[in-house]
């Protein structure tokens, strides 16, 4: 914060903004903020699930038939990932509050390298799809491995066009929150380094618990996309 | 304030203008004060661009045959004006700019609740503006500001609908920005003894428009984004050689693009509010009728988007069911109308240019909303939707009522801004030309609109001569209304006398800062009062403006 | 405004009228108020000060709260009325039925008689039943005279009913904006005083075009339709076309559908999507092509509906 004229009195606390009469004040606002953001978050992924819910709406025959291109297995591996990785967010909040400066960095480090894992799963699966063919839109060519690794039931029925649209749809919103998990990395990087150089402790904690709300939300996002997705 | 004296004295503050020179002290800042003034810089210009593509507009509709323009040059024509005017213009024009200014003086606040977040989102917007100039450059856009797919998707258009969904979604997050911090700055930040009933009206609609940029605006958000996408990826969503639902697109544009209307129409009245009252001197009529029916908007706005979509081919039971809301949300403004009016009732009025542009507002916005009627009724909305009546009801609304409204805003807090007083015969006769210029430019799109002329026409029947002439003239007389006001508030940044505190005689806390406020706006913590209680105020003289006697409750 | 032409020009307008008395009036009061309190109430030597009066009064807010919600819902209850009348199928005598094709930056309009023209014709008094397809982008069919306009959007077809009242020609114009020419996408419709007068313009010059039935029937048979479907009642693998239009039809879910424009495009199109009751879901996406579909659907119809 760049210190004004007539800006606080020595006595302030380091990070108490200067336009903020007391800490406590600060940190009311800032969670007003995040969760003003997450209501906006929420809007912005809402939007695409409507537009699913058009597409499924209209041609249910379709996700029956493209489901089973997923690997409802991997979604479960990543659900189960995230998951853990939100308990150890909400841990890492608490010893930011008791001031346990340890805690706080393993807490802070395991939800960073579970986000890491959940991204490596879900490389494997993109990489896979593409290999096959199994694009977005209009350029969606299936290759014949695939075809044929379906089950017979699926393989009797006519391939029903625009399939490709289903893939459309997966790929922007798994890919948006995929979006969401990098950011969330980025900025449990920047706690971390905070948390060494003993920023927070039970007076000051805002951030890690911002992070930790924010985290919350990709995780829900998440637990709602792998049904629509992978077990539809 | 106990004494004149110490009224009149000049304070010993140093404005925010002058502490910290030098242009990075300005794009870096993150003074609240000095943000709403770069906001109000920009969307000026913003106006002006889409004013002079207006201009162009009007010209070549001067004959049946067009021919100033091609076609195709009168096409991206409109669409820029729509554009410009709309996502850069009035959506940022009065929360961005003068509520950036007002809301932390209003509430006795050193700034907002995030001023790095602020100073981000006018960059985000500043962005968004250059991507839209930018169109312009690689050879403009011709889709209309509607957007609609499968036309303007299609391979043909070219880069410039790249750059310009671009533009919308970087002002969008702006927008979203700005909203949110807006809220969180009038929960958490208000004075003490400040309730949620004794904020002044100009806040409840900024609270009341920021619900709508924060839930709306991500929507528009990934609209956009999709629109971009479909466009290069062929995703299959919007046009319906992959499969895609144009129909879909349409639905997505107006869950937005309804709200925004009253993103528009909220703040436009929250000034209103403001200062009818304070010209009445008279406390505001009713105000938590006021205050609740701008939520009762927002509120209810959300669900009446279908009705752009009338003829669109959605379904029946859908139609009506938007109709049936759509009149209902048409209450509340009229509980505010004449709650105003009420206002006036036994005051003591005075005549200076923010209340003339004001009274302007109760009539244009009363011809605006009441048109709105008629397109909001199903039977009437077949013939009359995409045809001129639809150009004139908007332009009532958003020109007649919400430009005059910033005008009003705009003259109302330029003393406090710059502390310097505009000439008030310049601001009275703009503000009758602008009265003027406007009706004899939109009426006569009414009659065309009925006699059946669709809009976004280069070129129109012959039957439709006389109403297109008057039109145009009456665009000129209205942009030199605008340019008058211009002038006159420019120039008295150099002739204009010094602004006292509170020059209006208005309660609210931000006239108890000086003029222009310090960085950090108020000497000490001001103690909140009833934003309208105006017992006990009294003009010492022009010069030295209006202070509470002594004794007289704050 | 524009002379009336169609059946539902008259309702229409009785609708605008009301709207218009009413807003007229609030308009007048809001008006006169301002002009007279700004009159009365003005600041001047001896009147510095406002008179003591309340800063709030519910009952009266409520009461201006009250009657505007009362007016708007008269409004909502008349014009919905008169809308409903306009969008429900057109009863009795047997429609006018015509095909409108929006292309930039140009209207077809193919009738009955398989006759294709730039304009539409119609007969005065004969309920007219228009089917709007588009090729490219969307566009509005826009009658000003018939109070009517209806958007023709690629990929589905919407309809429009109305029965004309007036005889002679009225404009047509296209209202969603389509790209260049947008301003100059005109055609007209003509109304023919009887039946005769209509047949009489639709035998000049038929022929040396295909008319849309029998572009139906070629592609019926070019794409191997009729190998599953009869057109004489006798379910094959499919069931037959003999008195498909219009009627209900039972689905394999259970559900019922009726058969018109937009069904029959996506049981050519999607078949799996509704499976009739009875028929195993073996049908192939065909691609017809959008004039091929048109011309099916003519087809059907001059097959004429289930009695
Ligand atoms: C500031 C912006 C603004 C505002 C405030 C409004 C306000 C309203 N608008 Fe408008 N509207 C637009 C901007 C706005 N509109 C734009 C930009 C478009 C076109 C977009 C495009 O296609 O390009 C549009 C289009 C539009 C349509 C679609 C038309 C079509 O395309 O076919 C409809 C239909 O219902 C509509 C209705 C209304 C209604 C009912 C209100 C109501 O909120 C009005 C309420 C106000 C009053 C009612 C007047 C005050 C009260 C009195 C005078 C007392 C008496 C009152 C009664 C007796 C009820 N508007
Ligand atoms: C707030 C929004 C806004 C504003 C202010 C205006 C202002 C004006 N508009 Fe427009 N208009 C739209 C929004 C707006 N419009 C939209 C959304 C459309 C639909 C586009 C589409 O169909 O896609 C449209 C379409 C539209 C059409 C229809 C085109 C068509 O369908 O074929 C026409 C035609 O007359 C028109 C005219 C005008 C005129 C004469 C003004 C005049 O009021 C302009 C006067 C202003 C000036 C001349 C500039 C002067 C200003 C300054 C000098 C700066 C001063 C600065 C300060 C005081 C701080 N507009
Ligand atoms: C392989 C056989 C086959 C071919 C070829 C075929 N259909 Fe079908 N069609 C069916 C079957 C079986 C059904 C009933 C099940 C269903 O609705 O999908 C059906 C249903 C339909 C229906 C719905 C009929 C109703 O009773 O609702 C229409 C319309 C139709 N087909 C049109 C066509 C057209 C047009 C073509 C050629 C372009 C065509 N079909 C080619 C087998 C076929
Ligand atoms: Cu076709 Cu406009
Ligand atoms: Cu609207």
């Amino acid at each position: 914060m760049t210190s004004r004229p007539g800006g606080g009195e020595a006595a302030r606390p380091r990070f108490l903004a200067e336009h903020f009469e007391s800490l406590e004040a600060q940190l009311e606002t800032s969670t007003t903020g995040i969760w003003l953001f997450i209501a906006s978050e929420v809007l912005f992924f809402g939007a695409l699930f409507t537009a699913y819910g058009v597409w499924r709406a209209n041609h249910h025959q379709l996700f029956h038939y493209a489901q089973h291109f997923l690997d409802w297995r991997l979604g479960a591996l990543n659900t189960l990932v995230l998951i853990t990785s939100s308990l150890s967010a909400a841990w890492s909040v608490r010893c930011a509050q008791l001031g346990r400066k340890s805690g706080l960095t393993a807490t802070l480090g395991l939800t960073l390298a579970l986000a890491g894992v959940f991204l490596v799963v879900k490389y494997f699966e993109y990489s896979h799809k593409l290999h096959n063919g199994l694009t977005w839109g209009a350029s969606f060519h299936p290759s014949p491995e695939v075809l044929l690794s379906l089950p017979e039931a699926i393989r009797a029925l006519p391939v029903p066009e625009h399939l490709g649209t289903f893939f459309t749809l997966y790929y922007l919103m798994t890919g948006l929150h995929g979006i969401h998990v990098l950011v969330g990395m980025g900025l449990f990087l920047w706690l971390i380094r905070r948390a060494r150089r003993g920023d927070f402790g039970p007076g000051y904690y805002g951030p890690v618990d911002a992070v930790a709300l924010y985290w919350h939300l990709v995780d829900t996002i998440w637990i709602f996309l792998f049904p629509l997705f992978y077990l539809v | 304030m106990s004494t004149d004296a110490a009224a009149v004295a000049e304070p010993a503050v140093e404005s925010y203008l002058r502490g910290g020179r030098g242009l990075r002290s300005w794009l870096m800042t993150i003074d609240h004060k000095r943000i709403g003034l770069m906001y109000l810089g920009l969307i000026a210009f913003a106006l002006f661009l889409g004013g002079v593509f207006a201009m162009v507009l009007r010209m070549n509709l001067w004959r049946p045959a067009g021919g100033l323009v091609s076609n195709d040059t009168y096409n991206k024509l409109f669409t820029l004006h729509g554009a410009v005017m709309v996502f850069l213009f009035v959506i940022p024009g009065i929360p961005a700019a003068l509520g950036n200014f007002v809301l932390p003086l209003q509430l006795g606040a050193k700034d907002v609740a995030f001023p790095r977040v602020n100073l981000l989102s006018f960059w985000l917007f500043a962005l968004g503006s250059a991507l839209f100039v930018a169109t312009l450059v690689v050879g403009g856009v011709d889709t209309g500001w509607t957007l609609y797919p499968p036309y303007s998707l299609e391979g043909a258009r070219g880069l410039g609908i790249l750059l310009a969904l671009c533009g919308v979604f970087v002002a969008g997050f702006s927008s979203i920005l700005t909203g949110l911090n807006f809220i969180a700055t009038i929960h958490t930040m208000r004075p003490p003894g400040m309730g949620w009933f004794d904020l002044p009206l100009f806040l409840w609609a900024l609270y009341a428009t920021a619900i709508i940029q924060i839930v709306a605006t991500p929507v528009l958000g990934i609209t956009v984004a999709l629109g971009f996408m479909e466009r290069l990826f062929h995703l299959g969503l919007f046009m319906p050689e992959y499969g895609g639902d144009p129909v879909l697109f349409q639905h997505f544009f107006w869950f937005y693009s309804h709200p925004a209307v009253y993103i528009m129409i909220l703040p436009a009245m929250g000034i209103v509010s403001e200062v009818v009252s304070v010209f009445s001197r008279k406390p505001i009529f009713g105000y938590r009728f006021i205050a609740m029916s701008s939520i009762a908007i927002a509120v209810i706005g959300f669900f009446v988007w279908g009705h752009h979509m009338f003829v669109s081919g959605q379904s029946k039971w859908a139609s009506v069911a938007f109709s049936f809301l759509t009149m209902l949300v048409a209450v509340p403004s009229a509980i505010k109308t004449f709650n105003w009016l009420a206002t006036m009732y036994k005051g003591a009025i005075v005549l200076k240019t923010p209340m003339i542009y004001v009274l302007a507002f109760f009539a244009i916005f009363g011809v605006g909303g009441l048109t709105g009627l008629f397109l909001g009724s199903l039977a009437t909305d077949v013939p009359l939707h995409d045809t001129y009546f639809v150009v004139a009801h908007f332009h009532f609304v958003m020109v007649g009522a919400v430009l005059t409204a910033f005008m009003a805003g705009l003259h109302y807090w330029w003393p406090k801004m710059t502390g310097r007083m505009y000439s008030e015969t310049a601001g009275r006769i703009s503000a009758i030309l602008v009265l003027v210029g406007f009706n004899v430019a939109f009426i006569p799109q009414f009659l065309a609109g009925v006699a059946g002329m669709p809009r976004r026409y280069a070129t129109y029947a012959a039957a439709f001569q006389t109403q297109n002439r008057v039109s145009t003239v009456g665009a000129f007389v209205l942009a030199a209304g605008l340019l008058l006001a211009a002038w006159g508030l420019l120039a008295s940044l150099a002739r204009g006398r010094r602004a006292p505190r509170n020059p209006w005689g208005a309660a609210s806390l931000e006239w108890s800062a000086a003029s222009p406020p310090s960085a950090h706006n108020f000497e000490r913590t001001p103690v909140a009062g009833h934003p309208y209680d105006f017992t006990g105020l009294r003009q010492v003289s022009e010069e030295a403006g209006w202070v509470r006697a002594a004794g007289a409750a704050p | 405004m524009p002379e009336r032409a169609s059946s539902v020009a008259g309702q229409v307008d009785r609708v605008f009228g009301f709207i218009f008395w009413v807003s007229l009036v609030s308009l007048v009061i809001i008006l006169g108020l301002t002009v007279l309190f700004v009159a009365r109430y003005r600041a001047r030597p001896g009147r510095t000060q406002p008179e003591p009066s309340p800063s709030h009064h519910n009952r009266l807010e409520l009461v201006w709260s009250g009657i505007p919600l009362a007016l708007v819902m008269i409004i909502f209850g008349v014009s919905t009325a008169a809308w409903l009348g306009m969008v429900e199928p057109a009863t009795g005598g047997d429609p006018l039925r015509v095909h409108v094709t929006g292309r930039k930056w140009s209207w077809w309009f193919d009738h009955p008689s398989g006759k294709g023209a730039p304009e539409l014709h119609l007969v005065a008094g004969r309920p007219a039943e228009l089917t709007l397809a588009s090729t490219d982008v969307i566009h509005s069919l826009y009658l000003p005279n018939f109070r009517l306009k209806q958007d023709a959007v690629p990929g589905r077809f919407t309809r429009m009913r109305f029965t004309p009242i007036l005889t002679g020609t009225f404009p047509i114009l296209c209202a969603e904006y389509c790209g260049t020419d947008h301003s100059r996408m005109l055609a007209t419709a003509v109304v023919h005083p009887d039946q005769a007068s209509f047949d009489a313009w639709s035998r000049q010059g038929t022929g040396e075009a295909l008319s849309l039935v029998e572009v139906g029937k070629k592609a019926l048979a070019a794409k191997g339709c009729l190998a599953c479907h009869s057109l004489d009642g006798t379910p094959r693998v499919g069931p037959s076309f003999k008195g498909l239009w219009g009627r209900e039809e039972k689905l394999a879910d259970g559900t019922s559908v009726r058969v018109d424009e937009n069904y029959l495009r996506e049981s050519v199109l999607k078949p799996g999507a509704k499976v009739v009751a009875g028929f195993q879901n073996v049908m192939p996406p065909v691609p017809l092509e959008e004039r091929e579909l048109q011309g099916f659907i003519a087809y059907l119809q001059s097959l004429g509906s289930a009695p």
